[in-house]
């Protein structure tokens, strides 16, 4: 692997936690693009969403994104995202499909995973991603059934969560989403995947984001 | 005692370094962050303008402090001193280049410097501008001078007016106090106090012990001064000296059967005793601190802050402070928790064209402190 270019600390990507930030740069680097911005993992999704208005107000910062869960409720969550925007920076009454970016100095970025839309999270956005012919999902998703109900830990509502770790499990780096990308396990060209990643080539600039050569393998 | 704030809004306009800042809200107890450089001091000089509504003595300090007075020989020979006056104004150079001759000043006021500082609302506001003085002015100036001529002076004054009050004409020239004590201007303003990031001078200690002495707040002094020393002080005493400069502290420490002096206890302890004794004594009035941080050790920077908070709001008094420091903000931070707008937090930043205000939520301060967000 190359030498890393250094980081930009005025262009910022907050993100809940280092699995968003390593999907994030790893589709980014799927692209032939090098990351230059510096990522921030807060500790949960309330903490990254009350610093919102924190976060855009430290000096000296060009652009800001942030990256969370819808999780159950998009709506919700969307509006706390307003409330806590409210007088720092106007925020689309309804999220945009193709994740919000708010000019201005620094220049904000809004994506709630998984595409804006839906309810979710990162793994939703990560099984989209998972191949139709791929021969271990369907494996995990019955090892999931096969649980007798007194064995059953992982959050019910959250089945596709629960399916991409365990798919994640037979991977070389098991349990990371980012080297799952980075070794072309997953499908860089699915819908959700490539808004994601054409949001944040729109959201930092040219020079966080200068076209590389092909992404290291 | 109204607690009412002097300032619950600031605009600074053409005031020294600063052509244009708007605060849309300030606290009770207000801290400044900022690179340095930026105008921090500068918008704490325009806050005690504000507060003493342009009165002489002050504006004297501010320009003695930056070192823009002249010399006493200068100030003898009489030779461009109105220059000084001038440097309160924003821009003064390009004024001096594009008029020329200051001593045929324009007559339009339109093209003649002005500064405003104060609220939103104009009708509290404090506008100074500079305009040739009045043939009244000049008559009064030239009874028994005929030594001087008017090529030494500029006939230029300062017309001063505050909060909806009457304008008053004050001389620039003759910037001399010796000379100047028959026209000194006297406005009615805030009891308001400014602290450098020194420590605070023997004689204003001792002009500030004079009024807490034997009164509740000499005991609240004393107890506050335990945040900073490991002893607990029962007693704190002024000696008396010939002059006040020579005036000095000592104090009783629990522990110890001999007074010490203040100044063995260290830095630290005499900056936050000069701190808490001068905020003691502006009742009602205005606070101003630069470089808080200075000699206040960041283990007791809550306490301090708390005790500022506490005082503020007891006495109705308005502390507006600056710091570069991050265990000032953190501090200052975990006293304002639960103190509502009571607290404001603004980082003065220089923008694409002017210096602009970024102002924190009471909201915004905790999580900043939580997080270790940066807001200098």
């Amino acid at each position: 692997m190359g030498k890393r270019p250094a980081r930009d600390p005025s262009q910022v990507l907050i993100v809940e936690g280092a699995d968003d930030q390593a999907v994030a740069e790893s589709l980014l680097r799927a692209n032939e693009f090098e990351v230059r911005f510096t990522a921030c993992p807060k500790r949960s999704v309330d903490a990254l969403i009350k610093s919102m208005g924190a976060e855009i107000k430290v000096p000296g910062r060009r652009v800001v994104g942030f990256v969370f869960d819808a999780n159950s409720d998009p709506h919700a969550r969307w509006q706390e995202v307003v409330q806590n925007l409210e007088g720092v920076r106007p925020v689309p009454e309804i999220p945009e499909p193709d994740g919000a970016i708010i000019e201005g100095s620094p220049k904000v970025g809004i994506w709630m995973m998984p595409d804006n839309i839906k309810p979710g999270e990162l793994e939703d956005l990560v099984a989209e991603m998972v191949r139709r012919d791929d021969a271990v999902w369907p494996l995990a998703e019955a090892y999931l059934d096969s649980l007798p109900d007194s064995e059953r830990e992982y959050i019910k509502r959250k089945p596709v969560k629960a399916a991409v770790h365990v798919w994640l499990a037979n991977k070389k780096q098991p349990g990371r989403m980012g080297a799952a990308i980075g070794a072309g396990h997953l499908d860089v060209t699915a819908a959700s995947a490539d808004r994601f990643a054409s949001w944040l080539r729109r959201l930092f600039d040219d020079a966080s984001l200068s076209p590389a050569g092909p992404a290291p393998r | 005692m109204s607690n009412r704030l002097h300032l619950s809004d600031l605009v600074i306009r053409g005031f020294r370094g600063i052509a244009d800042l708007e605060i849309s809200r300030l606290g009770r107890v207000t801290l400044l962050t900022g690179r340095n450089g930026v105008g921090k001091t500068t918008a704490l000089e325009a806050l005690e303008t504000y507060a003493c509504a342009a009165g002489d003595d002050v504006l004297y300090r501010i320009l003695q402090a930056r070192g823009e007075l002249p010399s006493e020989d200068e100030a003898r020979t009489g030779l461009r001193l109105p220059v000084n006056w001038l440097s309160l104004f924003h821009g003064h150079r390009k004024w001096l280049a594009e008029n020329g001759d200051p001593l045929n000043p324009v007559d339009s006021d339109d093209a003649m410097p002005v500064f405003n500082v104060g609220p939103k609302s104009e009708s509290e506001s404090l506008t100074v501008r500079l305009r040739r003085s009045s043939d009244e002015m000049l008559d009064r100036l030239w009874r028994g001078r005929e030594e001087v001529t008017l090529e030494e002076i500029l006939p230029l004054s300062l017309y001063v007016r505050f909060r909806g009050q009457e304008e008053r004409e004050v001389p620039t020239f003759d910037v001399h106090p010796r000379w100047r004590r028959a026209f000194l201007n006297r406005a009615s303003g805030i009891a308001c106090r400014r602290i450098g990031p020194e420590l605070v001078e023997n004689r204003d200690l001792a002009r500030c012990w004079d009024s807490v002495a034997l009164t509740p707040q000499e005991s609240l002094v004393v107890e506050a001064l335990g945040h900073v020393v490991a002893d607990q002080p029962k007693r704190v005493a002024m000696l008396g000296a010939e002059d006040r400069e020579g005036a000095r502290f000592v104090v009783k420490l629990a522990s110890q059967e001999e007074r010490v002096p203040l100044k063995s206890l260290g830095d630290g302890a005499n900056r936050f005793f000069g701190l808490v004794l001068v905020l003691a004594t502006v009742k009602g009035g205005m606070l101003l601190i630069d470089e808080v941080e200075n000699g206040i050790h960041h283990q007791v920077q809550q306490n301090y802050w708390s005790l500022i908070f506490d005082f503020a709001r007891e006495h109705g008094v308005q502390v507006i402070a600056t710091t570069h420091s991050w265990d000032a903000v953190k501090g200052f931070a975990s006293a304002a928790e639960g103190r509502g707008e009571d607290a404001a937090l603004i980082r003065i930043q220089r923008g694409d064209h002017r210096i602009e205000a970024v102002e924190y939520t009471p909201d915004e301060i905790q999580i900043v402190a939580e997080q270790g967000i940066e807001v200098r």
